[in-house]
């Protein structure tokens, strides 16, 4: 296969054929700090605005400032759009605009981009004065020659300098032009959106980025031979738009929480970035702990003074915290702590997917401290999450745990624009007397639950203590006290999970294979198993939200399939390597946890390749699955 | 009403007090509304959870745990709504409410207790809001904490919430004793006195507590802002003597009163319930209070005295016998 590069310039004019598409799948990618990640969250963002369903995910080396022009090195941004609902990132990339051949390698290899993609390739580096930089761009071209990508050298500095001096600061704006023509996305609202993006920035700076990108649209128009038509859909109902980190913050301060501690970790620290600039002006308090233990120190301490207050963190600081978790059981302090998974263990890969802190958040504590654990699989669920967290951490007086991840923190989504009601809100302390004779923890022996004392109402002082304690927070050693006091605090537990309605299931209710899932991979899932029943595969699949308490009826809805298996982001060992056995084979979190407590045979099929999984491949695991079952191979 | 100058400019000074009172009452009245929403049950439940948790959860059976004691009675639930009523009425109503007009010949303190007890109603709602919060309400006893509540009734918090009063009075009828049961909390009384009236009136009330003050303008008001105690002042325009008692101005009663004039002659003629001998002794009385002890000038005099007389507290005696070895111009 020979790639094929067409002649550039303005002398070329050709019709451009319009190629129709239901969906479209594109990326931008360039050294760290070029700006390709702002481009295509604008573009994303624009794309969502016109009417496309999207979903789009960063593409983020593991380091914060890799050597520039390697394939490790990739920074930017992937975004799938169409004319329908898009509910994960998709497969494989239709088109990419990179930066340097070195990133559209790193690209290729890892096998992002479809066999048929177009490629628009910055072509300075060809005739670049370094000559190993010209030698790598030989080379890479002849690797990426064997494919049958379309690739299209544009000269993308060139015609940058003549705007900016400085091309590494351009190319993004330029970039931006060449899709807006391609996809003929709406100029004004594209400059709309730059000038929210750069609304920091001054009004020069504005208008060179706006320069740029109508440069990017005017040389795409004289010399590229297609146009691509997505077709958009406008939506009925006023939508928003935003990444999970964000609708994590809107979610707090929908559910009016006035308190954020936390210390900085990758992928969650951008909650906190949304927070410092609007929290204030909500009556929140933003507090940046000296580290983990002390952000959740100061959460609880807020939350014992009255209102409930929360902490945000992913893997290596909710290590961190768990021992201040355990005082928050202990103590029956309300708390909501918002863990974004990454790849772990240890710091791991700050910046990739992974969800592999689930065995973390159920049990990772000494003693027996139970906990709530949610985890929200779309963008919209993280906003509506954070309001019921706090609502449930009030209620029974508990540590609610919210676990995003790297997919759902960096991803940006329409969704409906939720209509805020007050009812959401924390409401009014109730600072009056306590009634006479109520202890501070007077457990309704039948529900765990016990009315909280808020520090200054008259008749409500006492001494908190994480020690064993009564009914009066004294402290007590005796083991009847200890078994009624923990007993309590895990009837909470049982409590809510009584409240829960039972999980809906995707497809037919019973069948061949169940496929289960938590967290961010819903989409994903959901599509997968949509394509195995296009099939005639008899796939259904369920996604769980609860995850401490299980949602009810798992053991029934299980016992209508042949087969139930987990499809996850975390690790477990693949049958038939060496040394593992069904006896010693450690599987992925939720399969362990479903075994645990359904006593059915759950499999699993997971995957850390520090990405999102790919419909493609859970579809092809679901085909295996169910060939297994019929005895075929796969 | 409003019209009066004098009226405009005594609600225009007491605004800060008379704005944290509405804002306490706008408290209390969300406190009825939310109470009135939690009270629904499951409807209010799913509103909590937000649209996340009321697909996932039943609002039913959550509403029975988040709510204790499931929803309200109609009991409970109509005296919420009437205090809710309360309430809203007050917060509705302009600044009439903090002025009161006393009838020639009317007990003036008659008057001030009927509008204490009408707007203390709203502190009879916020009880009522909160004894059904806590599943306390007892109809019986609490139900008529609405029909109005009287300054006698008043807790020491509510005292303390007092709303301030501009009191439209003739002279005649200013008879400090009837005023003194009603200086408590935080208490404002501002009264605009229309002539003739008594030479010191208000000099009987003063007390080492109570800022006491018979002025010629509105200014002696700016003083009284963030005074943390009760208040009485009067706002008079004719010959009466002119003093201010502010508490934190010492802690000697000659100290902390501060007479900027006295009439030149004495009263001869009763007016209202007060006889000229009362109206002469009320002066007599304002004098007395602005007398320095003797040899105030040189007070290490006086506590070398107390100090060998053994008649004042143990702390006195120690700082007398303290001076007692020193000379007097510090040397040891």
């Amino acid at each position: 296969m020979t790639a094929v590069a067409i002649p550039v310039g303005p002398e070329l004019r050709i019709a451009p054929s319009v190629l129709k598409r239901p969906e479209h799948t594109i990326e931008i990618v360039s050294d760290a700090g070029e700006g390709a990640q702002k481009c295509g969250q604008i573009f994303g963002a624009v794309s969502a605005k016109m009417g496309n369903g999207v979903w789009t995910v960063e593409i983020i080396p593991a380091e914060i400032q890799p050597p520039p022009r390697t394939a490790e090195g990739a920074s930017g941004n992937r975004i799938r759009f169409g004319t329908g609902p898009i509910t994960n990132w998709g497969d494989e990339t239709n088109l990419v605009v990179a930066f340097n051949e070195q990133v559209l390698l790193g690209r290729h290899r890892l096998g992002a981009l479809a066999s048929d993609a177009i490629v628009l390739l910055e072509n300075s580096w060809a005739s670049h004065t370094n000559p190993d930089i010209r030698a790598a761009w030989d080379k890479a071209r002849s690797e990426l020659a064997a494919q049958s990508y379309r690739i299209i050298e544009v000269p993308m500095e060139e015609q940058c300098l003549t705007i900016d001096e400085n091309p590494r600061k351009g190319k993004n704006m330029f970039a931006l032009g060449l899709l807006a023509y391609i996809y003929d996305r709406s100029l004004e609202r594209i400059e709309e959106q730059i000038a929210y993006a750069f609304r920091k920035k001054s009004e020069e700076v504005y208008q060179r980025n706006l320069g740029l990108l109508r440069l990017g649209m005017e040389w795409a128009a004289a010399n590229l031979d297609f146009r691509i038509e997505v077709p958009t859909n406008p939506p009925t109902e006023a939508l928003v738009v935003m990444n999970g980190n964000e609708a994590l913050g809107m979610g707090v301060l929908a559910s009016g929480m006035e308190f954020c501690a936390m210390y900085p970790i990758t992928p969650a620290t951008s909650v906190s970035h949304y927070l410092a600039e609007v929290f204030s002006k909500f009556g929140g308090i933003l507090h940046q702990g000296e580290d983990e233990i002390a952000a959740v120190g100061a959460a609880i301490g807020a939350s014992y003074s009255g209102k409930v207050a929360f902490t945000i963190t992913s893997g290596p600081g909710f290590a961190l915290k768990t021992e201040f978790i355990g005082f928050a059981v202990m103590t029956e302090i309300p708390l909501v702590i918002i863990d974004v998974q990454r790849g772990g263990p240890s710091t791991g890969l700050p910046t990739k997917v992974e969800q592999s802190d689930l065995l973390a958040a159920l049990f990772a504590e000494p003693g027996d401290a139970p906990r709530v654990v949610i985890a929200p699989a779309t963008i919209e669920e993280c906003f509506h999450a954070v309001i019921t967290a706090r609502q449930i951490a009030e209620t029974f007086r508990t540590v609610v745990i919210i676990l995003s991840d790297a997919n759902l923190s960096t991803g940006v989504q329409p969704f409906p624009r939720p209509q805020l009601k007050k009812e959401w809100l924390a409401p009014e302390l109730d600072l009056g007397p306590v009634k006479t004779g109520q202890r501070p923890y007077e457990w309704d022996a039948r529900m765990g639950t016990s009315p909280r004392s808020i520090p200054g109402q008259p008749g409500g002082m006492f001494t908190l203590t994480g020690l064993s304690h009564d009914e009066g927070s004294k402290v007590a050693y005796g083991a009847g006290v200890h078994q009624h006091a923990t007993a309590m605090r895990s009837r909470k537990l049982a409590v809510l999970q009584q409240t829960l309605l039972r999980p809906a299931i995707n497809g037919d209710q019973d069948g061949d294979l169940l496929v289960v899932g938590w967290g961010s991979t819903k989409g994903a899932i959901e599509e997968g198993v949509e394509r195995a029943r296009a099939e005639g595969i008899r796939a259904s699949s369920i996604h769980l939200t609860f995850l401490s308490p299980l949602q009810p009826g798992l053991k029934e809805i299980f016992s209508r399939f042949r087969k139930v298996m987990t499809v996850e982001i975390n690790y477990s060992d693949q049958p038939g390597d060496p040394f593992i056995t069904e006896e010693n084979r450690r599987r992925g979190q939720l399969a362990m946890l479903l075994r645990a407590q359904t006593l059915c045979d759950v499999d699993c099929w997971t995957r850390v390749p520090g990405e999102s999984l790919r419909p493609g491949f859970i579809h092809k695991a679901i085909r295996d699955a169910v060939l297994t079952l019929t005895g075929d191979r796969p | 009403m409003q019209s009066d100058e004098r009226v405009v400019a005594a609600l225009a000074a007491l605004r800060p007090r008379m704005a944290a009172f509405r804002f306490a009452v706008s408290g209390a009245l969300e406190r009825a509304s939310s109470t009135l929403a939690s009270g629904s049950g499951s409807g209010q439940a799913r509103g909590t959870l937000g649209d996340f948790g009321g697909r996932l959860i039943d609002a039913d059976r959550f509403a029975m745990i988040s709510s204790g004691a499931g929803p309200l009675d109609p009991l409970a639930q109509a005296a919420v709504e009437c205090a809710a009523v309360v309430l809203e009425t007050f917060l509705r109503a302009g600044d009439e409410e903090f002025v009161v007009d006393v009838s020639p010949g009317r007990p003036l303190a008659a008057a001030i207790r009927a509008r204490l007890a009408t707007l203390g109603s709203v502190f009879g709602a916020a009880t009522v809001i909160d004894q059904v919060r806590r599943r306390t309400y007892d109809p019986a006893q609490h139900q008529s904490l609405l029909d109005g509540h009287p300054f006698e009734l008043w807790s020491a918090a509510e005292r303390k919430f007092a709303p301030p009063l501009v009191v439209r009075v003739d002279g005649g009828d200013l008879d400090p004793f009837e005023l003194a049961p009603l200086i408590d909390g935080w208490v404002r009384l501002v009264l605009l006195v229309t002539e003739p009236c008594t030479a010191a009136p208000l000099a009987r009330l003063v007390s080492p507590g109570v800022f006491v003050a018979q002025a010629g303008d509105m200014k002696v008001l700016e003083r009284v802002t963030d005074f943390d105690g009760p208040a009485i002042i009067a706002v008079m325009s004719g010959a009466e003597a002119r003093f201010i008692h502010d508490p934190r101005a010492g802690s000697a009663m000659w100290q902390r009163i501060e007479v900027t004039h006295m009439p030149a002659a004495q009263p001869r003629q009763s007016l209202g319930a007060r006889s000229a001998w009362q109206q002469r002794d009320d002066l007599s009385h304002l004098k007395a209070l602005i007398q320095q002890p003797v040899l105030a000038a040189n007070p290490a005099e006086v506590l070398v005295a107390a100090g060998s007389s053994g008649s004042y507290d143990p702390a006195e005696r120690l700082t007398a016998w303290l001076l007692d070895q020193s000379t007097t111009d510090g040397s040891p």
